[in-house]
């Protein structure tokens, strides 16, 4: 229940303009897999999804879920939150004119999960992230994060995870061209 | 090699595959115009497992052979081949399957919801497949029955999303597999 509360809280946060200045807000789908842990999770594929939105032309912020598929459908959940900047330009330029449409994403957040000692879901890793390749912009309506590495630092067993996040596309919801017609 | 030598070897051991699949597959070939855009190669990242056999679990990447003679609007016949390449729970590397079937694209419309998934307009093209699944860790030879809700064509690509399989002992009625493909990209070529 505490995990639901806190996802949807989260989700509102990000839905609505709070905090002015933001550029977009995306609705994120793609792959992801778990390993180097595989005592705490013994999952061999998960669903991505969640929620990226611009804060800056340059940084964003991003909620991801990863639901385990395989081998038992649907069974846990991580809540992943990211703080990304893009190396080489603006991501958005918050205008009609498109941001740049190649780029790579370095960021570093927190996760919540049950993968911990104690086995209750709570601040489970500190993540250290870089997505490699995006592949579109905000302005052009979609993009695709690509070959995304993260090395999870588990806080309560001092292992390292690595999470890796074969594909995920972003849509946007607000913030494309549709917005600046 | 062993594992596509045993494969080989059970094909061939198996009266059913001797008697009727490659006299299938030679009419299917002579009545097929050749010259069409029709050959194709696949990627996939899967993660399948075994319903009695958690520890056999595997997730990868898998690669597909396809042969697409037809452009049928409905039930259009496709002839795939796949086989997938994977890590075990215990980290190990193994191939847990080989397939080999007829798939076919229920219809072709681009009158759906799918197209802000590409900057092209995309035909949405529902598939079921039916195949023979052979896992050389087990050396058992299975049927499978796939499902792709969520496939867009073009003419040279198809994406996949969401696809999933289930895999049947004919002799004793039971499922025996489960698989998910999250993505999976056709490249289509002469």
């Amino acid at each position: 229940m505490n995990k639901k509360l806190f996802l949807c809280s989260l989700l509102c946060i990000l839905a609505f303009p709070m905090s002015a200045g933001y550029f977009d807000l995306a609705v994120t789908l793609g792959a992801n897999v778990h390993m180097n842990e595989r005592d705490l999770d013994p999952s061999r594929m998960k669903l991505a999804w969640g929620l990226s939105t611009g804060l800056t032309d340059v940084w964003e912020f991003t909620v991801q879920v990863d639901n385990q598929l395989v081998p038992y459908f649907f069974q846990d959940a991580s809540i992943s939150l990211l703080t990304q900047r893009t190396l080489f330009g603006q991501r958005s330029t918050g205008s009609r004119t498109a941001g740049v449409g190649i780029n790579t994403l370095l960021g570093m957040g927190v996760m919540f999960s049950e993968y911990r000692e104690q086995g209750t879901f709570g601040l489970s890793h500190v993540l250290f992230s870089v997505t490699p390749l995006t592949v579109g912009s905000p302005v052009m309506g979609k993009r695709e994060r690509l070959l995304t590495l993260t090395l999870a630092y588990n806080l309560s067993t001092g292992g390292i995870g690595i999470l890796f996040d074969l594909i995920k596309y972003d849509f946007y919801l607000v913030g494309s061209y549709k917005d600046y017609l | 090699m062993q594992d596509f030598h045993d494969f080989y070897s059970r094909l061939l051991e198996d009266d059913l595959l001797r008697r009727y699949i490659p006299t299938l597959m030679i009419l299917f070939l002579l009545l097929s115009p050749l010259s069409a855009r029709s050959l194709g190669y696949g990627v996939s990242f899967f993660g399948q497992t075994i319903v009695e056999d958690v520890d056999l679990t595997t997730s990868g990447v898998e690669f597909s052979l396809v042969y697409k003679p037809y452009s049928f609007k409905y039930f259009n016949p496709s002839l795939i081949a796949r086989t997938a390449f994977g890590t075990e729970a215990d980290g190990a590397y193994r191939i847990p399957y080989v397939q080999m079937g007829l798939s076919v694209d229920l219809l072709r419309t681009i009158n759906h919801k799918f197209n802000f998934l590409s900057g092209n307009v995309v035909a949405y093209t529902p598939a079921l497949m039916g195949s023979v699944h052979f896992d050389p860790r087990r050396d058992c030879t299975l049927f499978s029955l796939g499902f792709s809700p969520f496939k867009l064509s073009q003419k040279d690509f198809w994406y996949e999303f969401f696809s999933g399989f289930v895999t049947y002992d004919l002799k004793t009625g039971e499922m025996d597999t489960w698989g998910i493909n999250l993505v999976r990209y056709t490249y289509l070529f002469k």
